[in-house]
């Protein structure tokens, strides 16, 4: 009898551990497996609340991505042939009705970061984006890697807690300067603009290391 | 006039201040991995680092992965696909880079991508631990490099894996037993020869 299931060594965040009820809350997405699934067709009765994506199998199991969209719960089942239903979980995305999406806000005039979960800022850092040979664009983006420690060959420098948001290669990640990113800031500000950075957005280490701790992967990130 | 030239004169000696600071600050941090026989005559203070248990040392979404690499001074094995949609290819070269045998990815291959969306530290190795097992056997270190659509460095650590099971990963200064299943490293090991 095949059954929905916390694959092992995946990611884990969204889930509401609790296997006898085959029961997950989804607050963005989680990644569950089905064992001994083959052939059976794998759907959600409600794709308006989460959509489903079928990931690469893993040994036995059939790992699918539940990405929730809206508040509600769904149904994820797998129906054989005959459209009978073989294993069921229930889907729950939390938060109806109040958005409580993580997503990171750059402000390219105030030098600012800021965390947010729905409307809730959860953190406000002061930040350095890059100079006007090398901006950081404004647009929305999302975190594709995360790379707690970093080093980059092509500025030789030491760029932990790198999250990654474009794919020429501009990322948040910790300052790792003499001067004390504040100044850095001023500076920036007031006397030259060639003391941003190459694109990337520098926060201190200890506020860099709080949003990596906060962020996971696909958060979104706004850059305006 | 010479309020201008002040202010001027001021901006400069900051730019100065700042252009020194950025110079002693490049020059900064860990040397890059050198060879096995440095390795093993590395001090204790390169292996220190703030790694913590549970903590995520890499991630990355498995649609943007386009390759990944495992390389010992014999052979590199590399496996490769165009876009998301497509099968790994495997290739399996010697030192001097010919290519010994090419293959199509079995299925048993649809492990290794899941595993690397998320690598955590298991297990974080102290200083000396960590010295004394790369003194023994970081001469055996593999490279394991994951490589995606995003430019620059691709991620890389060195690996070991140890009899117990454990893959042992490197990140700078950092050495930890990390969450990738041995199955795993096993089948990149094996490039062609592995299972379906």
């Amino acid at each position: 009898m095949p059954t929905f299931i916390k694959p092992p060594g995946i990611d884990k965040k969204g889930w509401d551990d609790y296997p006898k009820r085959q029961s997950i809350g989804v607050s963005r997405y989680a990644t569950i497996g089905l064992s001994d699934g083959a052939g059976l067709n794998v759907s959600l009765n409600d794709p308006s609340v989460a959509s489903l994506a079928e990931l690469a199998a893993q040994g036995k199991l059939r790992i699918f991505r539940v990405t929730g969209s809206k508040g509600g719960n769904a149904m994820l089942e797998a129906k054989d042939s005959r459209g009978s239903v073989q294993a069921y979980m229930q889907i729950q995305v939390l938060g109806a009705g109040v958005d409580t999406r993580k997503r990171i806000v750059v402000s390219l005039k105030d030098q600012t970061l800021q965390a947010l979960e729905g409307t809730t800022v959860i953190f406000s850092f002061i930040c350095v984006t890059g100079d006007s040979s090398h901006p950081t664009d404004p647009g929305v983006f999302h975190i594709m890697r995360k790379r707690k420690v970093h080093r980059s060959s092509k500025y030789n420098a030491q760029m932990n807690y790198a999250m990654f948001f474009t794919t020429d290669g501009k990322a948040i990640h910790q300052y790792h300067g003499v001067m004390p990113l504040a100044v850095v800031r001023t500076l920036k500000e007031n006397i030259s603009d060639w003391l941003g950075s190459h694109g990337c957005v520098r926060l201190r280490e200890e506020d860099a290391a709080a949003l990596f701790e906060w962020a996971p992967m696909s958060t979104a990130v706004e850059v305006k | 006039m010479k309020r201008s030239v002040a202010v001027g004169l001021v901006a400069a000696a900051v730019l100065a201040v700042a252009a020194i600071a950025t110079s002693a600050f490049l020059v900064r941090g860990p040397a890059p991995s050198g060879s096995s026989s440095e390795l093993a005559l590395e001090p204790e203070s390169a292996f220190r680092s703030e790694l913590k248990v549970g903590d995520e040392v890499f991630a990355v979404e498995p649609e943007i992965v386009v390759g990944i690499d495992y390389e010992t001074p014999q052979r590199r094995i590399s496996a490769e696909r165009p876009s998301p949609n497509d099968r790994f290819v495997v290739s399996v070269k010697d030192a001097q880079g010919r290519e010994l045998t090419r293959c199509q990815a079995g299925k048993s291959w649809d492990s290794v991508l899941p595993a690397f969306t998320s690598v955590r530290a298991l297990r974080v190795l102290s200083a000396t631990e960590a010295r004394a097992l790369w003194g023994a056997a970081g001469k055996d270190a593999a490279i394991l490099r994951v490589r995606d659509t995003i430019a620059g460095d691709p991620t890389q650590f060195r690996v070991v894996v140890r009899h117990e099971g454990d893959v042992v990963l490197r990140d700078g200064g950092g050495v930890f037993v990390s969450s990738l299943p041995e199955r795993v490293v096993g089948l990149l090991r094996a490039g062609c020869a592995g299972p379906d």
